[in-house]
């Protein structure tokens, strides 16, 4: 019986192997290795000759078994893995709660289930403070949001004042307005460039750093 | 069968253990640590054959194989199986020789012999002739005769149980795949590959413990 048990479990690794378990199969295969000398060496063997049949060549270097024995001393130094991930197959076959007292609790549900009227004051306290942070939330976005829409129109009428976009021969180009020098050169409108129907542009065309020499 | 079998090409591990291997990654990132030792028994030949063309010296091929399944096992929560588990694996290892290869090469008391051109640095190159740095006589030996076994006693099998593992091993068919080929039912593939399996390996075990002089 127990010889059967064994071929059995034999040919769950040889199916393992070639990646054709699932579940509960998958999971016992993958305890039963990670747990039994015999297994290990099977699961090692199998692959090996897989190894050998499509290469030819066994890659065996005789110290593996020593080298797994010192990457498991270096893996137990490891931090555990942090994952919010858990195995269904692992749930499967592994009891959350071993003890008896465990078992009792896990079916009873939660201590102070008998105590109905918390649940009513633990439910209302939720909705209240739901609520209220709901109002202060919306209150305040409201606020701030107003705000800066003020701030944001102010900004964008300072900026109309300071300069404008001015398509040139189809170009898009920018154009720094001065106030004090529209003003100037309204004042002094000799200084301003003509336009085609000869009417002062109030734009000064031309400037120059020289002075004395022209 | 006069052909020398360690002409073949390489190949991959047929596509289907891919699956396994995702969820052996699954498991150990869920916290079953013995999971990962699955993954280092398969793979761990390979990666230190891989070494062992990048490095001579027989000490570091080992010490940059275990930084090699540390650093995946650190990383092994990013492995999502969009590539080949062995492809992952593959690449930390390069990058990890590289990384060693290039702090030795600082390293004044370091000879150049301990380097090797990495041009051959290609995930299915197998130098057929040069000899592998964790390689000594007595293993080559070793490896040489485990190879003829196999191959000895997959000639003796007999014919179902030949093709059915022939078809998953060397051709990397599926379980499904081969019930069609062989037109019979996926048990009996199933069982026919294990059959095979169990024969070679009786040959191959006895081999391994003598060579290893330890069980696993």
């Amino acid at each position: 019986m127990m010889m059967q048990e064994a071929v059995k479990s034999r040919e769950l690794i040889s199916a393992l192997a070639d990646g054709e378990l699932d579940g509960q199969e998958f999971a016992r295969a993958v305890d039963w290795i990670g747990h039994d000398d015999d297994a290990r060496r099977t699961w090692h063997a199998y692959h090996l000759v897989g190894d050998v049949l499509r290469a030819g060549d066994a890659m065996t270097n005789g110290h593996e078994a020593e080298f797994l024995d010192r990457l498991k001393l270096r893996l137990a130094q490891e931090k555990p893995l942090v994952s919010g991930i858990v195995a269904i197959d692992s749930i499967a076959i592994e009891p959350l709660f071993t003890g008896a007292g465990s078992q009792k609790d896990l079916n009873n549900g939660a201590a102070n289930d008998d105590r109905f009227h918390w649940k009513w004051v633990a439910g209302l306290a939720s909705v209240l403070a739901v609520a209220s942070i709901g109002l202060l939330v919306s209150r305040g976005w409201d606020e701030q949001r107003t705000s800066g829409q003020l701030a944001q129109a102010a900004v964008q009428v300072q900026q109309a004042q300071v300069a404008s976009p001015v398509a040139v021969g189809g170009e898009s180009q920018v154009m720094i307005r001065d106030l004090q020098l529209d003003a100037l050169l309204s004042a002094h409108k000799q200084f301003g460039g003509t336009s085609a129907l000869q009417v002062p542009t109030g734009f000064l065309r031309n400037a120059t750093f020289e002075g004395a020499a022209r | 069968m006069s052909e020398d079998p360690t002409a073949r090409p390489m190949r991959h591990p047929p596509n289907d253990s891919d699956k396994s291997d995702l969820m052996l990654v699954e498991r150990t990132v869920a916290g079953d640590q013995a999971a990962f030792e699955l993954l280092v028994i398969k793979y761990q030949r390979r990666i230190q054959r891989l070494i062992g063309r990048m490095v001579r010296d027989v000490d570091l091929v080992e010490d940059i194989a275990q930084e090699t399944f540390i650093r995946a096992y650190r990383a092994l929560h990013q492995f999502r199986g969009d590539a080949q588990f062995y492809t992952w694996l593959y690449r930390i290892a390069v990058n990890t020789a590289k990384k060693f290869l290039l702090e030795l090469k600082r390293d004044p008391t370091v000879s150049e012999n301990a380097f090797k051109s990495d041009e051959d640095d290609d995930e299915t190159y197998r130098g057929g002739s040069e000899p592998i740095a964790d390689e000594t006589p007595e293993s080559v030996l070793a490896a040489k005769e485990i190879a003829q076994a196999v191959n000895a006693a997959l000639a003796a099998l007999p014919e179902d149980l030949r093709q059915a593992l022939t078809l998953r091993e060397i051709e990397g068919l599926s379980y499904e795949e081969i019930s069609e080929v062989m037109e019979c039912p996926i048990g009996t593939v199933r069982s026919r590959i294990f059959r095979a399996r169990e024969a070679i390996s009786a040959k191959v075990k006895p081999m391994l413990d003598r060579q290893t002089g330890k069980r696993w």
